[in-house]
């Protein structure tokens, strides 16, 4: 009796959850952020994010409804509820935690100054010059924290717009995501731009990239934790990840 | 040796506390066990998957060098250098440990990169002066018209000869017998010619020039070589780092863990023996010293009771139970002695009861006081006998039981002594519900009255009799009389009494009826 009384408390925990995993989840990647998620010749969604969120719900045995999202509106569609889970690279910020859930990282990145070569990354050598980075990211922030007052900062919608407002030289300076920025400079776009200065962590004591969880199921983030070391251990994630890099990210 | 029952409870409490104690040390133990397992699935798996990870990135690393020391143009140079400081600044990340190495790698990188620009412009200067030298060349092959089968200025190089990197066509090279023997020839030529003269020596000197940057270049290159080697041998020496950590520590564990396991085999292996030893010396010693010495002692105690003789003693160690046994002979003693004594006690009590002429239960005489008081008759007086017997009194005790019984022969026996109250009158409990009542000097009228007074006085009481039609609880009595003078035997009376009285049940009870000669078996004379 004891023994069946034991056991209780542990059935009824995950009950709610297996219930809920015969149900669809709802995952969003970002939306055209290769080589973490875009678009490929045939118009497929696929990157390392896609990929690994497949791999996600696999582990976790749900069927994910995964769409791409600007920043933006994965946040806004996770403090709305709207969202299940987010396969984005979300760094844990303390505004952000109040409104989602944070798994381990699954990779993690410094953030790379690109623009043109030459400009030195200091008051004077920015001075005048238009520094920007995407609408809510950690990028945004720390430029702001940095340069506030000697440069110009702006934010812009989408990773796109951002480079693209770089490459036609309507901005000076970018600070993005390391591994999304090395693809930038690889492109036929980025060839005339380098990385100024030495990466940087967009703040110190960085949580790394995580799987974001909505908080109406805090008992997802357990089992996304799980998933992340399984996936790690059976070597699927290497598998996805050498597909996209020729070096770890994790 | 004894021990008490006691001390036995205790050195068994005893034995199972150190018992007890090895379980837990053991449970300790696998508690160690359990959390190395944990450290090794919680710190170390996930810390040598990111080792792994980290040496992939180390071997990718150094790849970037090398990327950085062969890079053809700015482009290539960059975009390995990018790749390595984001690998590098990512390595520091989450290895605080090896930061400081890390640290080494950002001048070395620096100044690299530093020289590899500066040798781009080198090397374009040298692409320059080459073709300075080809175009001086050509000029000078017209002026003299040079005959090339004469003069072969690419010659397939030795492979000691230094090469000269641009001006390289197919496998074939200027080299500098080739070059040589062109200076030479261009010297004799030119003794007479001063414009070939002047080509030869601008030809000469930027051949000079050109060799010179070579060595620079050269030089340069060495430089790189070394510096890609200092890269390397910090990154490789990361790396050896980086995997050993991990190894260590779980070998360690596994080490600590093959030693906790060997020690709990055998604790468990000693907490088996010792516990199987316990359980079977427990046995044995309850055996032995508790439970056969209890059932022999019992044995005995019953044959105590039954009065036979005490068999052997059983022997035990436990001071109490020896105690007891050692008891049983007295005991057995003064049981026997008890039972004498009881027996003798036994024959007094009957002796002193032979001796009694009261009825225990009314109080009236009883039969020996009847037989005495027929004894001491004179046979000549007159006297009446009264035989008074409850009706269906067998009934009424069946019904009502044996309490309500005795109750009913008392309040007759009291209603028969009333009657017969005069100091010479005798009342006797004569059998079970029987009364006998002698009457002295008085007559047959006297005697019918006393006896219908008896009766009514019975009747009038109202005891409830749920035997009899009459619902109450009535008698019947038998009278026999001798006059004055008449010679009539006391026991004959009583028998003449006793067909009255069996005449007055015949008749339906609750009557009196005197004897009379001529109706000897169903005579009845109502009163």
């Amino acid at each position: 009796m004891t023994f069946c009384l034991l056991f209780l408390p542990a059935f009824f925990g995950k009950a709610p959850l297996d219930a809920h995993a015969a149900n669809e989840l709802r995952v969003a990647v970002l939306q055209n952020y290769p080589p973490f998620s875009y678009l490929d010749e045939q118009g497929n969604l696929v990157g390392f994010d896609v990929e690994f969120a497949a791999a996600l719900c696999g582990q976790l045995h749900a069927r994910c409804r995964t769409v791409a999202l600007p920043l933006s509106a994965i946040i806004s569609a996770m403090s709305s509820q709207s969202l299940d889970m987010a396969v984005a690279g979300l760094g844990v910020t303390e505004e952000r935690k109040r409104i989602m859930l944070f798994s381990n990282s699954y990779y993690r990145s410094h953030s790379l100054y690109i623009g043109r070569p030459g400009i030195r990354l200091d008051e004077k050598g920015l001075e005048g010059k238009i520094l920007a980075a995407q609408h809510n990211s950690m990028q945004l922030i720390a430029l702001r924290r940095i340069w506030k007052g000697k440069a110009v900062v702006v934010g812009f919608e989408s990773h796109q717009s951002l480079l693209e407002a770089l490459a036609r030289d309507r901005v000076d300076v970018v600070l993005i995501d390391g591994f999304p920025g090395m693809n930038f400079l690889k492109s036929p776009e980025g060839a005339g731009f380098v990385m100024l200065g030495n990466p940087v962590l967009p703040r110190e004591n960085p949580s790394g990239s995580c799987v974001t969880v909505s908080k109406e199921h805090p008992e997802l983030v357990e089992r996304v934790n799980q998933a992340i070391l399984t996936l790690r251990v059976t070597g699927e994630y290497e598998r996805i990840m050498r597909k996209y890099f020729s070096f770890s990210i994790y | 040796m004894r021990i008490g029952i006691r001390s036995f409870g205790l050195s068994i409490m005893l034995v199972m506390f150190v018992l007890l104690v090895f379980q837990m040390y053991m449970l300790s133990t696998l508690q160690r066990i359990e959390s190395m397992a944990n450290a090794a699935a919680h710190d170390y798996l996930p810390n040598i998957l990111q080792r792994q990870q980290f040496l992939l990135n180390i071997e990718h690393m150094r790849l970037n060098a090398s990327q950085m020391r062969y890079a053809v143009n700015t482009r290539q140079l960059q975009q390995a250098s990018t790749s390595l400081r984001m690998l590098l600044a990512d390595a520091g990340f989450g290895n605080v440990g090896f930061k400081p190495v890390l640290d080494k790698v950002y001048p070395l990188l620096d100044e690299l990169m530093a020289q590899r620009l500066a040798l781009f412009e080198l090397v374009d200067e040298v692409r320059r002066e080459e073709w300075r030298f080809l175009l001086t060349l050509g000029r000078l092959a017209e002026h003299v018209s040079w005959d090339e089968a004469l003069f072969p200025l690419l010659a397939e190089p030795l492979p000691d000869q230094p090469q000269y990197l641009s001006l390289v066509t197919g496998s074939y090279a200027f080299t500098s017998d080739s070059v040589g023997q062109l200076f030479s020839a261009c010297r004799k030529h030119g003794e007479n010619d001063p414009e070939t003269r002047e080509s030869c020596g601008r030809l000469e000197s930027v051949w000079k020039s050109i060799g010179d940057k070579q060595q620079e270049i050269r030089r340069y290159q060495e430089h790189f070589d070394l510096l890609v080697k200092d890269i390397d041998q910090v990154l490789v020496g990361l790396s050896v780092e980086a995997s050993s950590v991990e190894a260590r520590g779980i070998y360690e564990g596994m080490e600590t863990i093959d030693g906790e396991t060997r020690r709990i085999r055998s604790i468990f292996t000693i907490l088996g023996i010792g516990n199987a030893l316990f359980l079977l010396l427990l046995f044995v010693a309850l055996q032995q010293q508790i439970f056969l010495p209890l059932r022999r002692t019992t044995e005995i105690l019953r044959d105590m009771r039954g009065g036979q003789g005490m068999a052997r003693l059983p022997k035990t160690c436990i001071e109490e139970l020896s105690d007891i046994i050692d008891i049983l002979p007295s005991l057995n003693a003064y049981l026997n002695d008890l039972h004498q004594r009881s027996g003798l006690l036994e024959q007094e009590r009957e002796r002193f009861a032979g001796l009694s002429l009261t009825d225990d239960l009314t109080g009236l005489g009883n039969r020996r006081a009847l037989d005495q008081a027929i004894q001491q008759d004179r046979q000549t007086n007159a006297l009446a006998i009264l035989m008074v017997d409850v009706d269906n009194f067998k009934l009424y005790n069946d019904t009502l039981g044996h309490l309500a019984g005795d109750v009913a022969l008392q309040t007759v026996a009291r209603m028969v002594k009333q009657s017969c109250a005069r100091s010479s009158d005798k009342t006797f409990r004569y059998g079970g519900e029987e009364f006998v009542g002698l009457l002295s000097a008085t007559g047959r009228e006297g005697a019918m009255a006393v006896a219908e007074g008896l009766r009514e006085a019975v009747e009038k009481l109202h005891i409830p009799h749920p035997g009899l039609e009459s619902g109450v609880l009535t008698i019947s009595v038998g009278v026999a009389s001798r006059e004055q003078g008449e010679i009539t035997h006391v026991e004959e009376l009583l028998a003449n009494a006793d067909s009255a009285l069996y005449a007055a049940k015949n008749s339906g009870r609750n009557r009196v009826c005197h004897y009379s000669r001529e109706q000897d078996t169903a005579g009845t004379q109502h009163a």
